[in-house]
């Protein structure tokens, strides 16, 4: 695998697997209304 | 007078529940078999660029425009587009633009549940090891006997009715026992399973060993590897915002639908950004690590490519049942592996139709005061009636044209108006205020910006080159692109379209006529 192709790669999950971790921590941690 | 008191209405019953419903409903077979295919005919890397931009610009904002749209809507008992649009726009307009919100989702429900049919059908076929031996041409022989009834080599006729009609009567049972106990409780168990067989799936494909066309890392490096030239070539573009149109399932009326049944007080910035996290989280992650380094460990990317563009379907029922007969382990690793990725596109299915059969329910219910059950029922005796026309005359482009003018074009075309009505004829400053209420996180003001006008600006240069270009519209609507054989099968293909546009039309006046008669004589 090219050196482009893995960065590219580590970039887009880390932007997606990030944002739904951060996400559902924000979610779940809220106060109940 | 609203149709139905929104105290009255029915609730989540849980945040996590709201959000594996709303995330239920985006995550579809689009995710595993549409993106994919997008993918490898597209470039792969080269795709990935703007499928992201198209997400940032046009995704995440046209899924808090449908929240907004939605709860807004719920407030005042509506529970679908045309009530919803009447609320925005004091206009008797706005409520037959709304048609849109009731054709998309019982249009694309109806042909949706027939490819979902072929996923619960495929798993059984690879429990029973219908497909075991079989050759990539016979394996292509399998499914068109399965998609053509005058091809009976493998299937016989009434195979894909009894499969349709199973599949159907599921849907119809979940959405008929409401929103907690139907929707949210189906959401609860199938979304986990769906995630926890992608992952063992993903696991299992990953670490397969390299052969002599191709390995799973050389599909990732076809997945990730821009050609930077091929971005000037603006049908990538659009095949990429299209695919994030089809996978959120934005422009459908269905988040909005789900929406409704939000509460002033409930949040919906954070959620609508969970459901479009959770649905990438679907698709690149698990998706992207599915079907493509499958096919190439064992086609090679070349072949990869050739498969994609031979037809729909040919990735996932052909390809697919191919490489699971491959993988080290004999034929009982075999049959699970294909048991886990049929099954897990049927939860994938079930999941996004139970979505799109609730705009109508929710429009007979309020409109008309019919009880849930009788609205299911109604739902899917008209989705059982046209769905054995896809079935008898699948083969002569029926199902194709459905899928264009609703499930693609008509996506685009709701997007737009909705766009424009939530942040122009309402107002940026109105429609910030409400995604604001409740909200859990403030959103940067850029984002204000970008839905006043990077979004429709999207929408309208998109809907100008799907409209022009040379698969487009215009072309389509003139035939160009078709045999002379199907002719015949895809006019009637639109009759029937236009028939239900009509229907759907007249039941808008005749709910708001009623609406006036009870309120004694209001417009």
């Amino acid at each position: 695998m090219s050196g482009g192709a893995l960065t590219f790669m580590v970039l887009a999950w880390t932007f997606v697997l990030g944002l739904t971790a951060w996400c559902f921590y924000r979610l779940l941690t809220a106060p109940k209304r | 007078m609203t149709a139905t008191p929104a105290s009255a209405r029915e609730a989540w019953g849980s945040r996590l529940g709201l959000i594996l419903a709303m995330a239920g409903n985006a995550v579809g077979l689009g995710n595993f078999l549409r993106f994919p295919r997008q993918a490898v005919e597209n470039g792969g890397g080269t795709f990935m660029i703007p499928y992201f931009i198209a997400f940032l610009l046009v995704g995440i904002p046209l899924m808090w425009i449908e929240w907004g749209l939605g709860r807004r809507g719920g407030e005042r008992g509506e529970g679908s587009t045309p009530g919803m649009f009447a609320a925005l726009w004091n206009h008797p307009v706005a409520r037959y633009l709304g048609v849109l919100g009731l054709f998309m989702p019982l249009v694309v429900l109806i042909y949706y549940t027939y490819i979902e049919s072929w996923t619960l059908a495929w798993t059984v076929f690879s429990v029973t090891g219908a497909y075991r031996g079989l050759d990539q041409e016979a394996m292509r022989g399998f499914l068109a006997s399965y998609q053509d009834l005058g091809n009976q080599s493998v299937h016989g006729f009434w195979v894909p009715f009894v499969f349709f009609v199973v599949t159907l009567g599921l849907n119809i049972l979940v959405v008929s026992r409401g929103l907690m106990a139907g929707i949210e409780r189906l959401a609860k168990v199938a979304m986990p399973l769906l995630f926890l067989f992608a992952a063992m799936l993903m696991v299992r494909v990953l670490t397969l060993p390299p052969t002599a066309v191709g390995s799973p890392v050389a599909g990732l490096d076809f997945m990730y590897s821009p050609e930077w030239g091929a971005l000037k070539n603006p049908s990538v573009w659009l095949a990429a915002a299209g695919q994030i149109f089809f996978t959120l399932s934005v422009g459908m009326g269905t988040l909005q639908a789900y929406a409704s049944y939000l509460r002033k007080k409930d949040d919906l910035v954070l959620s609508g950004l969970a459901t479009c996290a959770t649905n990438e989280t679907a698709e690149v992650v698990l998706g992207g690590s599915l079907a493509i380094p499958a096919v190439v460990t064992f086609f090679g990317v070349t072949g990869a490519v050739q498969i994609a563009r031979a037809g729909g379907y040919d990735l996932g029922f052909v390809a697919m049942p191919l490489v699971f007969q491959q993988i080290p382990g004999g034929p009982l690793i075999s049959a699970l592996a294909g048991f886990l990725w049929f099954s897990l596109l049927f939860f994938a299915g079930i999941t996004s139709s139970v979505a799109m059969a609730t705009p109508c329910l929710s429009f007979m219910s309020e409109h008309f005061g019919w009880s849930r059950g009788k609205a299911a029922l109604a739902v899917g005796a008209v989705a059982l009636v046209l769905g054995l026309c896809h079935i008898l005359f699948y083969t002569g482009g029926f199902l194709d044209e459905w899928d264009y003018w609703a499930g693609t074009f008509g996506l685009v075309v709701l997007a737009l108006v909705e766009s424009v009505l939530f942040m122009w004829v309402f107002g940026p400053d109105n429609a910030w205020e409400e995604l604001h209420q409740g909200a859990l996180v403030r959103l940067p003001v850029i984002f204000k910006y970008v839905m006043t006008y990077v979004t429709p600006v999207f929408l309208i240069v998109m809907m100008i080159w799907w409209t022009v270009s040379p698969d487009g519209a215009l072309p389509r609507l003139l035939m160009k692109p078709f045999p002379e054989s199907e002719h015949a099968t895809r006019w009637a293909s639109r009759a029937v379209l236009v028939g239900i546009v009509a229907f759907q039309l007249w039941l808008i006046k005749a709910a708001w006529a009623r609406r006036a008669r009870l309120s004694g004589g209001g417009r």
